[in-house]
């Protein structure tokens, strides 16, 4: 970190970023990302309205892109609560300069992520039926149910994530309220509870968010393995294996890095904040990258050979269709984007460019999307009894929905870059004090 | 009466704030104020440990209980058997059991730190106590 002295300094420049007048260029990005998540409220009224007849959804596919999109979307959320919680476990100090848009991007990945669910439901004004609710019938919900521990895996990751958010931006809304004016001064210092800065309080304060970071820990493992359970727990080949839950964790880490990396490259970059998010941080996070292209790798071979091993000729047959079937292009086109190019990243020199990093995370964000579509769309369109099979092709409600919520994620963090410090103010000075 | 004492460095803030404390002065008349947490603060003052901690606790032990209360509870309630498994199937039960400890270990953890903190605090969020980032001694001596 180059200049920067002082922590008055470092206020003045993330305050600043935040209070400024946004120009143009931000409000087409605004403007271009509400539009699509119009766009998906529009399509999804056209579900409510018309049926589930407009997606592309038929025997024997029945779960397609909006499931492929939930699973995605999940994943996404995952490296914020890895940056924010575990990396704090492990005082790694490279993370305060991530945390906060990887926080913030886990918040509203979830949002996102939850909306699928609701949308595949058809009819989503029956959506309460999803939680165990005291009835007359006395009707439970089916504890046994995959799908049920998602519901309490995603909505406990939502709330304890929203509350992690939410405690570290609380002594930094106090240092904001004292550069803001008018309304947003207001909701400063009610957001900020009244901080003092204590000496009492910055010690509950500190116990506070390292048990935060403790429960959230578990999470980071839990939430994904439940939601490949979704999948694993069935018999349908290419579904059906043991090592989903750690295959999903490792990707989920590795799609949430190249999503971090993508948003907060454009980040830096529009707010001037070279000094703070160096090449250095960035290399940093390229090596988790790396890492977890490593072990996403691993586990395609592993799960690859695990179906030859069986000797079992369901799995061997999926597995064969995977990659040379109706969608063995989009199969070949994961494993570039997964396992072949971030070895690139290997190379000092290709792992401390920006501009690389940048276009290497959309490869990232489409390899991985295109590897929940192949596991969810392969395995449903071949399974055991050849005249139940079936080729699915989504239509243009689907892949509306599918750009409407990168809408939404990149709306949603386009207001919080102007609402909220885009750094850890607290942790940045900490390092200066 | 009370005395007000403001430092830009925090290596004077502390030194000043060793010698209070060496010079007699009771903890509990000494308040502290700082931009970032000090944790020789809490040495010099001989601080109290936190009791976020056993909020933590309560919360996670009652989220796990519930969880298998809730769980088990149901099924009793309205025994239907699906998928030929026992009705308290015990691995799925513990992964609701395993969500909800986490779900409410956490917000007992931060309702914890709210009450102990004494936040909200209505007062200050009307007229804000800000140093800015200086480091704040304030020692309140009885009046003579």
């Amino acid at each position: 970190m180059q200049g920067i002295e002082h922590k008055n300094q470092v206020e003045r420049d993330i305050f600043h970023v935040m209070m400024r007048r946004p120009g143009p260029i931000y409000w087409a990005a605004l403007g271009l990302s509400a539009g699509g998540f119009l766009m998906l409220l529009f399509l999804w009224s056209k579900i409510i309205f018309q049926g589930m007849g407009v997606l592309g959804l038929n025997h024997p596919v029945g779960w397609a892109v909006l499931i492929t999109d939930f699973v995605f979307w999940v994943g996404i959320a995952h490296s914020g609560t890895l940056i924010s919680a575990i990396l704090f476990l492990f005082r790694a100090k490279f993370r305060n300069r991530f945390n906060r848009s990887a926080e913030a991007m886990t918040v509203f990945a979830i949002m996102v992520a939850g909306l699928f669910p609701l949308l595949h439901l058809g009819r989503v004004w029956l959506a309460y039926t999803l939680m165990p609710y005291p009835n007359q019938r006395q009707l439970w919900v089916n504890f046994r149910s995959p799908l049920l521990w998602d519901v309490f895996a995603v909505s406990t990751y939502f709330t304890v994530s929203a509350v992690f958010f939410y405690v570290g931006l609380i002594p930094d809304l106090a240092s904001a309220r004292q550069h803001a004016t008018g309304i947003r001064r207001w909701a400063y210092r009610i957001f900020s509870l009244g901080w003092t800065g204590s000496a009492d309080q910055w010690r509950h304060y500190n116990k506070l968010y390292g048990l935060l970071a403790c429960f959230a820990t578990p999470l980071v493992v839990s939430v994904h393995s439940i939601v490949s359970w979704d999948f694993a727990m069935s018999i349908i080949p290419g579904w059906h294996t043991t090592i989903f839950a750690p295959y999903f964790v490792a990707g989920a880490i590795f799609s949430g890095c190249g999503m971090v990396i993508t948003l907060v490259v454009l980040m830096r970059k529009i707010f001037g904040l070279e000094n703070y998010i160096t090449v250095k941080h960035f290399e940093s996070l390229a090596q988790v990258l790396l890492l977890t292209s490593l072990i996403v790798t691993y586990a395609y071979i592993v799960e690859f050979c695990l179906a030859f091993y069986t000797g079992d000729k369901f799995e061997i047959s999926h597995f064969t269709y995977r990659f040379f079937g109706d969608y063995r292009y989009l199969a070949w086109m994961m494993l570039f984007c997964n396992s072949v190019l971030p070895l690139t990243l290997f190379l000092r020199k290709l792992r401390t460019s920006i501009p690389y990093l940048f276009v290497l995370s959309l490869f990232v964000n489409v390899g991985m999307w295109l590897e929940r579509f192949v596991i969810i769309v392969t395995s449903l369109a071949r399974d055991f009894d050849p005249y139940n099979w079936g080729l699915y092709r989504p239509t243009y409600v689907e892949i509306g929905i599918t750009v409407g919520s990168f809408g939404m994620l990149f709306m949603l963090f386009l207001l919080f870059v102007k609402a909220l410090p885009v750094l850890s103010v607290t942790e940045l000075k900490e390092e200066h004090a | 009466m009370k005395q007000e004492m403001r430092f830009d460095d925090e290596h004077e803030f502390l030194i000043r704030l060793r010698e209070l404390a060496s010079s007699g002065a009771a903890a509990r008349s000494i308040q502290v104020f700082s931009p970032v947490p000090v944790k020789e603060v809490d040495e010099i003052l001989r601080a109290r440990p936190t009791f976020v901690r056993l909020w933590a606790i309560v919360g996670a032990v009652t989220g796990c209980l519930c969880g298998a209360a809730l769980t088990i509870y149901t099924v009793l309630n309205y025994p239907l058997i699906t998928g030929g498994k026992p009705l308290i199937s015990t691995m799925p039960f513990l992964i609701i059991a395993y969500a909800l400890t986490i779900l409410l270990g956490s917000l007992a953890t931060f309702a914890g730190f709210l009450f102990l903190a004494r936040l909200p605090n209505v007062p200050k969020i009307l007229t804000p106590l800000d140093y800015g980032n200086q480091f704040v001694i304030v020692v309140e001596t009885p009046d003579p």
